[in-house]
């Protein structure tokens, strides 16, 4: 029989043998990996609402979740939660595109300063409308919308400079940018603070080119403040909740997460810091049938989430070889301190008892 | 002039008050009022707020010992001075990571250097759900009672640095020699935080706030040394005061 190169292919090369055959459970379409975290690597997150699941899995995994923007201990974890501490490394809330990743390193380092900056709300509040939910109820003045913008870029500096590897998901191509100077707004403006004026912002779908510059900006600026720093690429499998881009939203998504996947793949070819990881086709793989959405057909089970984690951690961790150490921590101890009922027990109601008692 | 009964229901800033009031000249203060004290801070009173189901339920003893001891003295007017301490305490918890906030309400204040701020809002949730259930008791009462109902507001913070650590009980003392003594600016502005939720929820509730001695405050607009108990308790210096502010109250 002729030789021919399909002879000596794995059998991760054919669909039968390692996706029709296998257990959907089974399915591992990683392939080889560029390289390996260990459990001291400080990781980084950013990207859309897929990248929640990766933060939190890799907190809860004994990763070394670089977070610098940690919520004060004296908030307890609900309200750190509603003020969107520890979702990400940095208080930055979801970034659904590679528009307003670069954007987002720029502003964070003073190089660029977008023309509408803020917005007043009804009530007078202030809203950052490139982090629009980020403060519930509106920054109160514009003091303290000025001092929280410093100190969240400040956070986001120290990301850059001290990152070993950035996991950044990449959820949408199509954003809304300002008319004036392109910035892009994680939320069409009206939608959650500010007002829709089609003279001062636009709709634009960022097609594969202008994602693969954007993820050469953005792996370029980290990498001339921090020479060592890898990355890792996803594509989140979460389709589109609309599409304003005149298209049946059902084919936007397809187009969306095709540019995405497709920028993705090529840069991750062409940088060897730079690697993909299969998050979306481990979700929408055939293979699951759909078991790893919800009835809504948009949001992850946790048993998808699960699987994606577990080959994460399989293929770019070498926690399994590593001695069991506890891993450096730079995510918020537990609070063993009395609580603030029991101190004033302590400091008032015990010494008035002895006094009246 | 008719003399008022009144109900005075407090945790332990009810000390400067019950202290003044047996200690002080009995025919300046009391031919305006007489009055009964209720101490939340007995064992028996304990937990004061229950939340079951979402539901906030309030201690049915003592429910029912105001509800005999009104019935006894026939009372006119209830007092209450509920909690009072926890801004102290928020501010010696948070010195691990010397603290700042930007209170809206009051702008003027000065930033605190080399300091991290919290977002008001997340300050502001943590005070309201720390407080808000302890004062809903208020309206509790005026509902049981159908009698009015005055709140007092807990006293300023000390100016003196030097007394938070001297009359600290151990517990607070192991972190004060830890993280160091609050500055008085950022105890100060959790002060006012907790006057402001304060008022927010008396103002709800159709209570009235008898306003705090003007006299007891220094030139910072902090609490003199001479009126301070310890690191946040007043007196009966300060409890002497307030009675007669109390008593303009009721003239």
């Amino acid at each position: 029989m002729a030789s021919h190169p399909y002879k000596a292919l794995p059998k991760e090369a054919f669909w039968r043998t390692s996706v029709a055959e296998p257990a959907p459970s089974a399915i591992d379409p990683v392939g080889p990996t560029k390289f390996v975290l260990s459990r001291t690597d400080k990781v980084a997150t950013a990207g859309s609402c897929f990248a929640q699941h990766i933060a939190r899995h890799l907190s809860q995994s004994g990763f070394n979740y670089l977070v610098t923007e940690q919520a004060h201990p004296l908030l307890p974890k609900p309200i750190a939660d509603k003020f969107g501490y520890g979702l990400f490394t940095a208080r930055y809330a979801n970034i659904y595109t590679s528009r307003q990743m670069i954007q987002l390193l720029r502003r964070a380092f003073g190089l660029f300063v977008p023309a509408e900056d803020v917005w007043t709300d009804t009530d007078g509040a202030l809203i950052d409308p490139f982090r629009p939910q980020i403060q519930p109820g509106g920054f109160q003045t514009q003091a303290e919308f000025d001092a929280d913008r410093e100190q969240h870029f400040a956070a986001i500096r120290l990301a850059v400079e001290t990152l070993d590897c950035l996991v950044f998901t990449l959820g949408l191509t199509e954003c809304w940018l300002s008319r004036a100077d392109g910035a892009a707004y994680p939320l069409c403006p009206g939608v959650s603070g500010g007002s829709y004026d089609d003279k001062r912002h636009m709709f634009y779908n960022l097609n594969v080119n202008d994602v693969l510059a954007d993820l050469e900006a953005i792996h370029d600026f980290v990498t001339e403040r921090n020479p060592t720093a890898r990355f890792i690429l996803t594509v989140s499998p979460v389709p589109l909740a609309a599409s304003a881009s005149g298209d049946h939203v059902l084919t936007a998504t397809t187009y969306s997460k095709s540019v995405l996947r497709a920028a993705a793949g090529e840069f991750a070819r062409s940088r060897a810091n730079v690697a993909y990881f299969p998050s979306y086709e481990i979700i929408t793989g055939s293979f699951s049938q759909g078991a790893y959405f919800e009835p809504d057909l948009r949001s992850v089970t946790e048993e998808g989430v699960s699987h994606v984690m577990r080959l994460f951690l399989a293929h770019y961790t070498s926690m399994n070889d590593e001695p069991q150490t506890e891993p450096p921590s730079t995510t918020i101890p537990e609070r063993k301190a009395m609580t603030t009922r029991e101190l004033v027990a302590v400091i008032c109601e015990e010494e008035a008892l002895q006094k009246f008692g | 002039m008719k003399s008022i009964s009144l109900v005075v229901i407090g945790n332990s800033h009810l000390q400067d008050l019950e202290e003044a009031y047996i200690n002080c000249d009995k025919n300046k203060l009391y031919s305006v009022h007489t009055s009964n004290f209720v101490r939340l801070y007995e064992n028996r009173y304990n937990p004061m707020v229950s939340i079951v189901d979402g539901n906030t339920l309030f201690n049915q003893e003592l429910e029912r010992d105001i509800l005999d001891l009104i019935e006894k003295v026939k009372s006119d007017a209830l007092i209450t001075s509920i909690l009072g301490s926890e801004h102290l305490i928020w501010s010696v918890q948070g010195q691990e990571r010397p603290f700042d906030v930007i209170l809206p309400f009051a702008p003027e204040l000065p930033r605190i250097p080399d300091t991290e701020l919290i977002p008001f809002g997340a300050l502001y949730s943590l005070v309201k759900e720390g407080i808000g259930p302890y004062l809903r008791f208020n309206k509790r009462l005026s509902d049981i009672t159908s009698l009015p109902v005055f709140q007092l507001l807990p006293p300023l913070p000390v100016g003196s640095q030097d007394i938070i650590l001297e009359t600290a009980p151990e517990t607070l003392k192991s972190m004060l020699l830890e993280n160091g003594v609050p500055s008085p600016i950022i105890r100060y502005k959790m002060w006012r935080l907790w006057i402001h939720v304060a008022e927010e929820i008396a103002a709800e509730l159709g209570v009235s706030i008898i306003p705090m001695p003007e006299e007891a405050k220094d030139e910072n607009g902090l609490l003199k040394r001479q009126y301070a108990r310890d690191s946040v308790h007043a007196n009966a210096s300060l409890g002497l005061l307030t009675w007669r502010e109390i008593n303009a109250f009721f003239s």
